[in-house]
């Protein structure tokens, strides 16, 4: 290795001589969505925390919130802080792809206005319409609320998560468009073609993180679109009846994943930071390539964790659960980990506030791990289910693991713009509390979990309320620390304005061969990429078409589920025609790239669309007027033109990723819900 | 509702799963802590690399076998297919806003009980803790469904159902009493 300690600018202190060298210097929209992803997610934190110690207290019996207030606190600090935090990591992944792949800034700036209306619904929600369900929601619970919140507040509440579900669909959409079309399609960009030697020069491994989440991502958000469609219908008509089993699978389907993707978004993001302290690049190598696509395969596998007491679910899924869960575990203890301890080791580590709490979140991660793994097995979770041992393996992972990186992708940035490192006395006292503080409030709840006490409890069993009291002066104590990182912050920025930051001075050093070259995006091309596809998809179409045959549309009249079936096929039917017609040639050219923007906004809306129609309220008036009932499944045809046409346009990977997933959601939608 | 009171005590399970997971944790720390000292030390990056890539498959394999051999043998354990043959009580549990139903609401000891669960409503969670106030078991009650828990009731006294699942405003206060008499 050549020395580079001779060109490292005057920032050394901060990072790694070689680190500068290590990152293409983010640009100015690059900054932007950082700032504000993570400035809003550390603001929602804050104000989130605030609820849990609020709840921890009352717990405690020190304060006195009512039952009401205690679940409607609950639910949303479960929702928001999962809103703010998915929302700070997407800004970090977002930060560290933009230097090598052409991302869109408006679309970012659309999820984000998504997500902020998103969490601002869900306040609203809770606050003034009491829903107080929990953040999993679990039909048909938001219902029967006891007469603690009106219908309207759960369908507030619906929609608030939908906009989250946007937000993030937008984003995971846009992200695994761009990376597919700059890295050679999905087997480029999830590195596949690289372990199949076909690739002398490999993705970047945010990019190969990024790809696998996003691709996940948009597996989960059509799931969770299509139970919040499905709840938002019953309290539109409550005359729609959710199968409980079916709706407990979607639910956790998509919380599971959701709730997953937090951290591996995270780690997208330290693949590229953690670089400028240890001052050695976070290289694509087999063994990442091979532990990202068993995430993509396993996070989508195991969330069957969560039914494992639910004894009618078929033993089978119980069984890809629990291995699944387990297996989860090998990339992150063997890959990820594993490699960003041996860069750190014996790299001369430049401990800043920033790279402490990055090394930190490693810890959080794998601690918390390894609680959910010992949670995911089966006999134990036969103790431990819907304990308290839940909050603690996923707050350890979360709050000390997710958020110590937000904390550090905040303070990264502001380390870099200062031109200086944050207080080292600071550092150590703020980094001290958070971790004393942190690791006795999930200490507290590992413990009383392990003794059986429940999770949601708002009043604790005989003699148990210590806990809930030590835990909550650990809050007090995380919660210093944290006031610390905010004036250290404060500090910071005040210098950062004062002009001391780099970027104005010295040019960039030269990068590292690899580690910043911006791919320029291949040029577009449809979702249907030969005349043989076509012609597959158009025979589809035919095929499906017969599902518009007044014959077998009527003898779908008597069964509700044949007739939501019947729906799902007659969309599959229109989204058929339309990815054909917007991949032929002439017209593809004509319109893309210029309309991604718009036919992302055709895929959300006419899936959606398709399934909101299915509301027996809507369409059972329609039905006694033949032209009336004809028009109707004419548009559900429309509906599904009006997406095909979208995914046409949005490439091979995405496009035909919405194609089915859309179907998709009409099947799954048909399988569970009856009524009307 | 609201006289049954859950008052919990640690048995010897629980208190080993948590023993483990606290050495694991904090091995885990140690070794994250010694990391951090070796992190300001200044080695070869060709060093480093080759001694971790080196020791890279064993970690793989080691933590393949151990989690392997750990999720095969708890697969032999699980709640699942009640042998309803053998049973020597039946007891139709009904779970509801913020309620439990019984019946009957006592067996003998040392009776082998399928209780069938089910919800009147919303989602519950039969949470069964023994006279000890040891959580020994747990089954969802779900709306349209019935799930079959088998337990061996051997030990006589007041056992305590406590709802394991959230239901609403009510949840933590979702307790009921059975007894097992003696035999
Ligand atoms: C200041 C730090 C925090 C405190 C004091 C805190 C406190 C709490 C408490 C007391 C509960 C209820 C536990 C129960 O009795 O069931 C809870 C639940 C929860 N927390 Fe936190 N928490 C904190 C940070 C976080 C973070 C960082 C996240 C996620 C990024 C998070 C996500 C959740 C979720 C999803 C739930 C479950 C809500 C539900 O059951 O519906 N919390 N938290
Ligand atoms: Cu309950």
């Amino acid at each position: 290795m050549e020395s580079a300690t001779a060109t490292a600018p005057a920032t050394g202190s901060i990072a790694h001589p070689d680190g500068e060298r290590l990152m293409a210097p983010p640009d100015r929209e690059a900054r932007l969505v950082g700032w504000l992803c993570a400035g809003t997610g550390l603001a929602l934190f804050a104000v989130m925390g605030l609820l849990g110690l609020t709840m921890r207290l009352t717990q405690a019996e020190v304060l006195g919130v009512s039952d009401e207030w205690f679940y409607r606190i609950m639910t949303l600090h479960g929702s928001g802080m999962l809103a703010g935090i998915l929302l700070a990591l997407m800004g970090g992944i977002w930060y560290v792809l933009k230097s090598v792949a052409e991302l869109s800034f408006t679309r970012m700036l659309v999820s984000y206005a998504a997500m902020v209306l998103g969490a601002v619904v869900v306040l609203v929600s809770v606050v003034f319409g009491g829903f107080g369900a929990g953040w999993t929601f679990l039909s048909p619970l938001p219902f029967l609320p006891a007469e603690a919140w009106d219908t309207w507040a759960a369908a507030a509440y619906f929609i608030g998560l939908m906009l989250v579900g946007v937000s993030f669909l937008v984003f995971c959409i846009d992200v695994l468009t761009t990376l597919t079309r700059t890295y050679g399609g999905l087997s480029g960009a999830l590195g596949v073609r690289f372990l199949r030697d076909r690739d002398d020069n490999p993705p970047p491994p945010q990019v190969i993180a990024a790809t696998a989440v996003t691709a996940q991502g948009t597996l989960a958000s059509a799931v969770g679109s299509t139970i919040l469609i499905a709840l938002l219908g019953k309290s539109i008509d409550s005359g729609v009846e959710l199968d409980a089993l079916w709706a407990k699978n979607l639910t956790y389907f998509f919380g599971h994943s959701y709730a997953n993707l937090i951290i591996y978004l995270g780690a997208g993001m330290i693949y590229v930071l953690l670089p400028r302290y240890a001052g050695r690049q976070w290289k694509t190598t087999k063994p990442l390539a091979y532990g990202w696509l068993a995430t993509l395969l396993l996070v989508t596998t195991a969330y069957g964790h969560h039914l494992y007491m639910d004894f009618v679910q078929p033993g089978a899924a119980s069984v890809i659960a629990t291995v699944s869960s387990s297996a989860a575990a090998l990339p992150v203890a063997v890959v990820t980990v594993y490699t960003g301890v041996m860069l750190v080791w014996g790299s001369r580590y430049r401990w800043t506030l920033a790279s402490v709490l990055i090394y930190l979140g490693f810890a959080g991660w794998t601690i918390g791990g390894v609680g959910a793994v010992i949670d995911s097995l089966i006999p134990i979770n036969f103790r431990f289910h819907n304990t308290l041992w839940v909050p603690a393996h996923f707050h350890t992972y979360l709050m000390l693991g997710a958020v110590f990186w937000v904390m550090a992708f905040l303070v990264h940035m502001l380390e870099r713009a200062a031109g200086r490192p944050a207080s080292e006395r600071v550092a150590k006292a703020s980094v001290g509390a958070m971790v004393l503080g942190g690791y006795g409030l999930v200490g507290a709840w590992y413990a009383s979990g392990a003794l059986g006490v429940p999770r949601r409890y708002s009043v604790q069993p005989v003699d148990t309320e210590v806990y809930s009291a030590v835990a909550s002066a650990c809050v007090a104590l995380f919660a210093v620390g944290f006031l610390l990182v905010l004036f250290e912050v404060g500090r910071l920025a005040l210098a950062a304005r004062g002009g001391a930051g780099r970027g104005s001075g010295a040019a960039a050093p030269p990068p590292i061969a690899g580690a910043a070259a911006a791919a320029g995006p291949a040029p577009a091309r449809p979702a249907l990429t030969s005349p043989l596809q076509i012609g597959t998809v158009v025979a589809i179409a035919v095929a499906a078409s017969f599902a518009l045959l007044p014959g077998i549309s009527a003898a779908t009249e008597g069964n509700v589920q044949m007739h939501h079936l019947a729906h799902a096929v007659q969309y599959l039917y229109g989204i058929a025609l339309g990815i054909a017609f917007g991949s032929t040639p002439s017209i593809f050219r004509r319109l893309a790239p210029r309309w991604t923007g718009a036919a992302i906004a055709a895929g959300i809306i006419g899936s959606t669309a398709m399934l909101l129609a299915m509301v027996p309220a809507i369409y059972e008036p329609l039905q006694d007027d033949d032209v009336l009932h004809s028009l109707y499944h004419v548009g559900v045809v429309a509906l599904g033109v009006i997406t095909g046409f979208g995914a046409a346009l949005l490439g091979p990977t995405t496009g035909k990723l919405l194609a089915v997933l859309s179907v998709g959601m009409g099947l799954m939608y048909a399988a569970g819900v009856t009524g009307g | 509702m609201g006289d049954a009171l859950l008052d919990p005590s640690y048995d010897g399970f629980q208190i080993a799963v948590a023993v483990v997971f606290a050495l694991i944790a904090v091995s885990l720390a140690l070794f994250f802590a010694f990391a951090a000292r070796q992190a300001g030390r200044e080695m070869s990056l060709e060093a480093v690399t080759e001694a971790a890539y080196r020791a890279r498959p064993l970690w793989l394999a080691f933590l393949a076998i151990v989690l392997g051999t750990i999720v095969c043998v708890t697969l032999f354990f699980t709640p699942y297919r009640p042998d309803t043959a053998a049973a020597s009580a039946t007891v139709k549990v009904v779970g509801g806003q913020f309620y439990w139903t019984m019946d009957p609401k006592s067996v003998p000891a040392g009776s082998d009980v399928i209780f069938e669960v089910t919800a009147a409503d919303v989602n519950h969670g039969f949470g069964v803790y023994n006279p000890t106030g040891q959580l020994i078991g747990n089954v969802q009650a779900m709306p349209g469904y019935t799930n079959d828990l088998e337990l061996s009731l051997d030990e006589p006294g007041t056992y305590l159902v406590s709802c394991l699942e959230f239901c609403g405003l009510k949840h933590h206060d979702m307790a009921a009493e059975f007894e097992v008499t003696e035999e």
